[in-house]
């Protein structure tokens, strides 16, 4: 291949690439993607920030720790002109550190001696979501994340238009929280029960919550 | 452009268009730190204070034995050692030495002395150290029952130390556990059932039995050192001495380590 085709094959390589990894949210499905107004439609967490376990008594490793509607989704999904806005929302956990073990938790520090124990897994951490009218995928109920960097749990996800009003699992229309707070509300609660098996140490994820256009 | 490089072009375009439409992606994100701290919890239920009151013959002959005392609950999320070891403030010129709070009469008389080494109190732990495989291993623990006074074997004398936080070396008696990395108890607690069993049958919980023979005169005559022997330091090497009656303390203190 003569260089400049080469130079140039690199260069709208790199374009698309580039373009590709802005996706924080890999949760785009099939469809115009055209349908909502990406500029009105928005996701807000009323609890955003840390959210933290101490654990420094032994009832608490062994009982666990769990924390009651620690985040608050908002969601708004407006129509574009002459369009019916359908979404999903999906949530993603992620590790951190790139250094860290896929399947692990990013460990920050360990304290004391090494032990015996080990890593905790990123499906250690359980998570119930619940709105008023019960939209979400398993709606009250613990679930937890595949023990893999980059594994989901759908909230939101179905093909079929749910219109907002009615009230019943997976609605997906267009509509918003201020109007509708049973539909567009979403709590989470988080539970963590370590068990004696872990070393001791500073660990962290992210959990990623994308609305997307179906 | 040249003509060559038209297919890439448009199938660039092609991507590029795909993701450059005006579509709804909005994300948030929430960090979860967990915080797991090494926990290592005693638990020590009995008196604060465990008094020995030598005022009969027969009680300074036969000695005194004070029977499940102290309650030792352990609950720990690592693995750990669990030691007791005997000192006191000092008073007395040695840490190792009883403090002599009070003398009574008219003083030390002819032959009587304060020293009182620490190591006269016995210790009887209800059940077996789990694991202590220490090279030569003395004593594994304080689970041997009392002898009949005189004593001799030394496996019941409280460990003493002036640095109480410095684990026993290798040989000498734990409550559970021992110096080399590879004894120790695993993590858990008596609150649940485990492996060992729950509650007082499991190796989370120790009852500790005390006891001292002054004998007569009163010389101790149970004392050893750590390693077993006569001690060296007892009544300061004086043979002909004996126990200057008064009040003495010392201090006995649990040790809950991460092996």
């Amino acid at each position: 291949m003569p260089t400049y085709r080469l130079r140039n094959f690199f260069l709208w390589t790199l374009i698309l690439f580039s373009k590709l990894a802005n996706a924080q949210c890999p949760g785009l499905g099939a469809g115009t993607h055209t349908l909502c107004d990406p500029l009105a439609s928005s996701i807000t967490l009323a609890h955003s920030g840390n959210i933290d376990f101490l654990f420094d008594t032994y009832y608490q490793i062994n009982g666990g720790i769990t924390r009651g509607g620690s985040t608050q989704i908002r969601i708004k999904a407006i129509n574009n002109i002459s369009s019916t806005c359908q979404w999903k929302l999906v949530m993603y956990v992620s590790n951190i550190s790139g250094t860290a073990t896929p399947t692990d938790w990013s460990n920050q520090t360990l304290y004391g001696a090494a032990g015996s124990g080990s890593i905790p897994q990123l499906d250690l951490l359980e998570i119930r979501l619940d709105n008023f009218c019960h939209t979400p995928t398993n709606a009250g109920a613990w679930q937890q994340f595949a023990a893999l960097n980059g594994s989901s749990i759908d909230i939101i996800n179905s093909a079929m238009l749910v219109s907002a009003g009615s009230c019943v699992t997976q609605v997906n229309g267009a509509g918003d929280y201020l109007s509708n707070f049973g539909e567009y509300t979403f709590t989470l609660d988080y539970r963590i029960i370590p068990g004696i098996t872990h070393k001791p140490g500073m660990y962290a994820i992210k959990i990623s919550f994308c609305l997307s256009e179906m | 452009m040249k003509k060559s490089n038209l297919p890439l072009f448009f199938i660039s375009m092609l991507f590029l268009g795909l993701t450059s439409k005006a579509q709804l992606v909005d994300e948030q994100n929430v960090t979860i730190t967990m915080d797991l701290q090494p926990i290592l919890q005693l638990d020590m239920s009995g008196p604060q204070n465990i008094d020995f009151v030598f005022d009969e013959v027969y009680e300074y002959v036969g000695g005194i034995t004070k029977y499940g005392v102290t309650q030792l609950k352990v609950s720990a999320s690592v693995d750990w050692d669990l030691y007791a070891v005997g000192y006191s403030s000092g008073m007395n010129g040695n840490a190792l030495l009883w403090d002599n709070q009070v003398t009574y009469g008219i003083g030390a008389a002819t032959n009587a002395s304060n020293a009182l080494d620490c190591e006269l109190l016995e210790l009887r732990q209800n059940k077996a150290n789990p694991l202590n495989t220490s090279v030569a291993a003395l004593f594994n623990d304080y689970s041997t029952a009392f002898g009949k006074s005189p004593t001799i074997t030394g496996a019941n004398n409280i460990y003493t130390s002036i640095a109480p936080y410095t684990k026993p070396i290798a040989g000498l008696k734990y409550i559970a556990g021992g110096v080399l990395g590879v004894d120790f108890v695993a993590g858990g607690t008596y609150l649940v059932t485990n492996a060992s069993g729950t509650g007082a049958g499991s190796n989370y919980w120790y009852t500790m039995d005390y006891r001292i023979v002054p004998g007569l005169p009163a010389i101790f005559p149970n004392t050893r050192s750590n390693a077993g022997v006569a001690s060296a330091i007892h009544f300061g090497g004086v043979a002909t001495a004996y126990a200057q009656p008064g009040v003495y303390t010392m201090n006995v203190k649990y040790v809950l380590v991460q092996n």
